[in-house]
């Protein structure tokens, strides 16, 4: 019985793309971009954003021309069933890579900060079962789920960042761009990476309940999520200075160590932090696995009544890939492999399907 | 094995079929006789002879005309019967002025002698036999194919009290009770709107009791009333409606752990609900009714946060939903900080809890398990012992063995502290079901925090809240509006906004008249109506 007809509203597409682009990747960006752009990082922040919200509008505008139909499909409608098919395997590849490895490495997060003498198969584990479980219920409960999470960890966010600014030394990120022009430049697809995620529009465009406002929403979302990763990366540069992290692995998480609120409930920070990311991280893999199905039942072309098994099978996917790398350092090294592959994708292989469905488009109305 | 399980599977499938076993009696499509001795007799038989079946016979136009009444008498008022039935009919024939014997008809009859209100004209044994264990009186008259069911019925039933679940402070003190129609009537005196329909269904193939369907045509979006009556014409049972268990059926997860449809004893809260464009479910001889479709927010209200300031009413509304997370994971907590995150707490806390545990035998799982365990027990025993009683046991409990076990070094005193929080957080929450939700989903996030920690807890939390947001009742998603995002119906949900701002109904009811109040424009005077 449909009382109200199940879709996502317009503003959700906001609600998940912010969640889903600030995963793991808030906690990584940082290291990244110091090595190549130095003081100047934050500016690269911002000039990556504004590409992955270049190679995000060419997704929507490409799911936008098929209104009913998630990105595997579009593939199969532009390609026909083999070629169709071919192009969706890097895709795939690239989506369930990148949920397994932002397990990986939050699992990592989690037992340095929270649970060090837990077994790291174990964490994968539960975090596992818990996504199975969502997506195995249907886009609207994990849309409803982020709409839930997303102000809590907003909110925990802006109110971290502004807490930070207490201690921030302004001289750090001075001189801005003095003879580092060439840096900043080099680090914007460093920088673009920590957005991936942003393909996600064309996965869910066909649920929304109207395409209108879906472009005000989602450019909305990226510019939330622009300005957030940028503030991160900023405030850790008031914090410590370039020079200092570069020696850490996790910036981000260990400015939460530097804030003591004493004789509070709250006296150290770092595990309050953790505590509030876990639903951020789970949120990104629970959607890179909505995604990573959607992406098997195209390609297998499974039936909607088996789609549970595909959903199942996840399981195992996500737990191997997470439990694969042997340390940290090797997951971020996987990590890194993955991003590269979603730069091809996202900024060639994206425009190229949108010229390539717009011609086609053209010619269907000519015909 | 396949044949074993295709056998099963086969004669399950039979036993569906059947299962909608026809029990009525052969008498069903029975008509009445003539013969009045017959038509007692038969009706005696269908009713197995029993001993509460009452038939008066009685003389007309001087014995050459015979008629009877038929009813039980623990169901009827025999008053009635005599004023308005037996001396009525005796004082028309034996007066014999206006009437003949041959003009002595049904239709004579309904019009000119019965003096009570409801009448039906019957013919079947199945409308008679109904009739009479609904309380109606039958009449029947030699030489004619027709009876009469005369309503007579007088159940006693207990004076409308307090509500014992759902006590307010300001509110009316009147709850529902086990009489459907002191029910109706406590609905309809606040309700005088004549789109308050009330639709009778029956339910039960034997006890064939009446479920009630109430709501405010022009309000109610009609889909939701189609799907409750829908469901309620699938229930075939021949259990006690009065249990209330047969509401499980109507459902749309019976297996819910959260509550997904809404019972209450109290009419104020029914008839604002109604109001709303929810539909009420009555349930004769059940004292409370039950609303649907309801959402989690829903459940967190209560009738008091209407009755006073916004601010106030807001605040205590912002408690409840604090409460509702104490309940549920407050020992989890204690169990995650204790042995696994002791560094997240602040030094002096965490000092002053390792000394209060110094001695304690047992890891802080085992006490807390012991602790909700007898909580448990406690708030059982409490319910069903008489009131005075549980009361003792309250005391008994909550301090004696508390203060015991803390004496005797099997519990610390800190975790006394929070189970007394704990217990008093669920207290705090306004739904029963909801309470008792709570109370189960306590237990796996305490083993999920004796296994993983913080982490497991925030996992426990993310799986219930997956749980929840896929959670539907009656079509309405259950934590609507929360999610998704209705800003104008949130109004009412974590806060209640002042009573100037209800201008709408709740959208995600999809009323069809979606305008609640009129607001007056601030020194117009004019009444403004929002489209």
């Amino acid at each position: 019985m449909a009382v109200i007809k199940e879709n996502l509203k317009p503003i959700q597409i906001m609600t998940i793309t912010v969640s889903t682009l600030l995963g793991v990747n808030i906690f990584t960006v940082q290291h990244e971009l110091v090595v190549i752009a130095g003081q100047d990082m934050w500016l690269s922040a911002i000039l990556g954003g504004l590409l992955a919200y270049a190679g995000g509008l060419s997704l929507y505008y490409l799911a936008k021309l098929y209104p009913k139909s998630n990105l595997p499909e579009i593939f199969i409608q532009l390609g026909g069933k083999i070629i169709g098919r071919i192009i969706l395997i890097p895709f795939m590849v690239y989506v369930l890579l990148y949920g397994g490895l932002s397990l990986r490495i939050f699992t990592q997060v989690t037992r340095v900060f929270l649970l060090d003498r837990t077994p790291t198969y174990a964490i994968v584990l539960l975090m596992c079962v818990v996504v199975v479980y969502v997506v195995n219920k249907n886009i609207y409960t994990i849309s409803n789920v982020i709409d839930l999470l997303f102000p809590v960890f907003m909110g925990a966010l802006v109110l971290f960042i502004f807490i930070t600014l207490r201690q921030a030394d302004i001289y750090r990120i001075e001189p801005i761009l003095f003879e580092n022009t060439r840096g900043v430049i080099d680090s914007i697809i460093p920088a673009y990476q920590a957005f991936s995620g942003y393909g996600i529009i064309a996965y869910i465009l066909c649920y929304m309940q109207t395409i209108k406002k879906t472009f005000k929403w989602y450019t909305i979302g990226m510019t939330v999520t622009t300005i957030l990763i940028s503030a991160s990366v900023l405030v850790t540069l008031l914090n410590f200075g370039p020079d200092e992290i570069k020696t850490m692995v996790y910036p981000f998480l260990a400015l939460s160590k530097t804030i003591e609120f004493s004789n509070t409930l709250v006296e150290r920070l770092e595990g309050f932090m953790v505590i509030i990311w876990i639903p951020v991280t789970f949120i990104t893999i629970t959607v890179f696995t909505f995604a990573s199905v959607r992406n098997f039942v195209t390609l297998l072309s499974v039936k909607p009544k088996y789609e549970k098994f595909v959903v199942y099978a996840h399981l195992p996917l996500l737990a191997y890939i997470g439990l694969y790398s042997r340390n940290s350092l090797e997951a971020l090294k996987y990590f890194d492999y993955t991003q590269v592959l979603a730069t091809y994708l996202g900024l060639i292989a994206s425009p190229a399907l949108l010229i390539i469905a717009l011609i086609k488009t053209r010619r269907e109305k000519h015909a | 094995m396949a044949r074993l399980y295709k056998r099963l599977f086969m004669n399950q499938k039979e036993s569906n079929g059947n299962g909608n076993t026809d029990t009525k009696n052969n008498y069903n499509s029975q008509v009445i006789s003539t013969d009045i001795s017959k038509n007692i007799k038969d009706l005696k038989n269908a009713m197995n002879n029993s001993i509460d079946i009452i038939s008066k016979e009685i003389m007309l136009f001087g014995a050459d005309m015979l008629a009877a009444v038929i009813f039980i008498n623990n169901l009827v008022n025999e008053d009635t019967i005599n004023e308005h039935i037996i001396k009525p009919i005796t004082r028309v024939s034996n007066s014999a002025a206006n009437f003949t014997k041959s003009s002595f008809d049904i239709n004579t009859i309904i019009d000119s002698v019965i003096t009570t209100g409801s009448i039906v004209v019957v013919q079947t044994f199945d409308d008679i036999v109904h009739g009479i264990l609904t309380g109606d009186t039958f009449l029947c008259i030699q030489g004619m194919e027709k009876g009469l069911l005369i309503n007579t019925s007088e159940f006693k039933g207990r004076t409308i009290g307090e509500p014992l679940l759902e006590p307010s402070v300001k509110g009316p003190q009147e709850a529902f009770v086990e009489l459907l129609k002191d029910n109706l009537g406590l609905i309809r005196k606040r309700l005088r709107d004549p789109n308050l329909t009330f639709e009778v269904h029956i339910i039960g193939r034997r006890t064939k009791g009446n479920v009630v369907l109430a709501y405010m045509k022009g309000i109610v979006n009609e889909d939701i009333v189609k799907e409750v009556r829908k469901r309620i014409q699938k229930v075939d049972t021949d259990d006690n409606v009065g249990s209330a268990q047969v509401l499980h059926l109507l459902s749309d997860n019976p297996n819910s752990v959260f509550p997904l449809i809404q019972a209450t004893e109290r009419p104020d809260k029914t008839v604002a609900s109604l109001l709303e464009g929810r539909v009420a479910i009555i349930v004769e001889g059940v004292p409370r009714l039950y609303l649907v479709p309801v959402t989690l927010p829903m459940l967190i209200q209560s009738i008091d946060d209407y009755y006073e300031n916004w601010i106030v009413g807001s605040m205590i509304r912002l408690m409840r939903y604090i409460a509702l997370f104490i309940s549920a994971a407050l020992p989890a907590l204690y169990i995650a900080m204790t042995s696994f995150h002791p560094g997240l707490l602040p030094t002096i806390l965490a000092l002053s809890i390792a000394g209060s545990r110094t001695g304690v035998p047992f890891p802080s799982v085992i006490e807390a398990v012991l602790m909700v365990g007898t909580l448990e027990l406690l708030q059982e025993a409490g319910i069903r012992l008489p009131r005075t009683v549980g009361q003792t046991v309250s005391i008994v409990g909550g301090l004696v063995i508390g203060q015991a076990a803390v004496q005797a070094g099997i519990i610390s005193p800190i975790m006394v502290i929070v189970i007394a929080i704990t217990a008093i957080a669920s207290f705090a929450i306004p739904d029963y079901s909801l309470g008792l939700s709570t109370r189960f989903v306590r237990i796996p996030l305490m083993f999920l925090a004796t296994t993983f920690g913080a982490y497991g807890i925030i996992m426990g939390i993310l799986f219930i809240l997956g749980y929840v947001c896929s959670l539907k009742s009656f079509g309405v998603r259950y934590l609507e509006p929360v999610t998704p995002y209705r800003i104008r119906d949130m109004k009412d949900t974590l806060i209640k906004a002042p009573q100037w701002t209800f201008g709408k109904r709740p959208e995600f009811l999809n009323p069809e008249d979606t305008q609640r109040q009129i607001i007056k424009e601030k020194g117009s005077g004019s009444n403004k109506r929002k489209s």
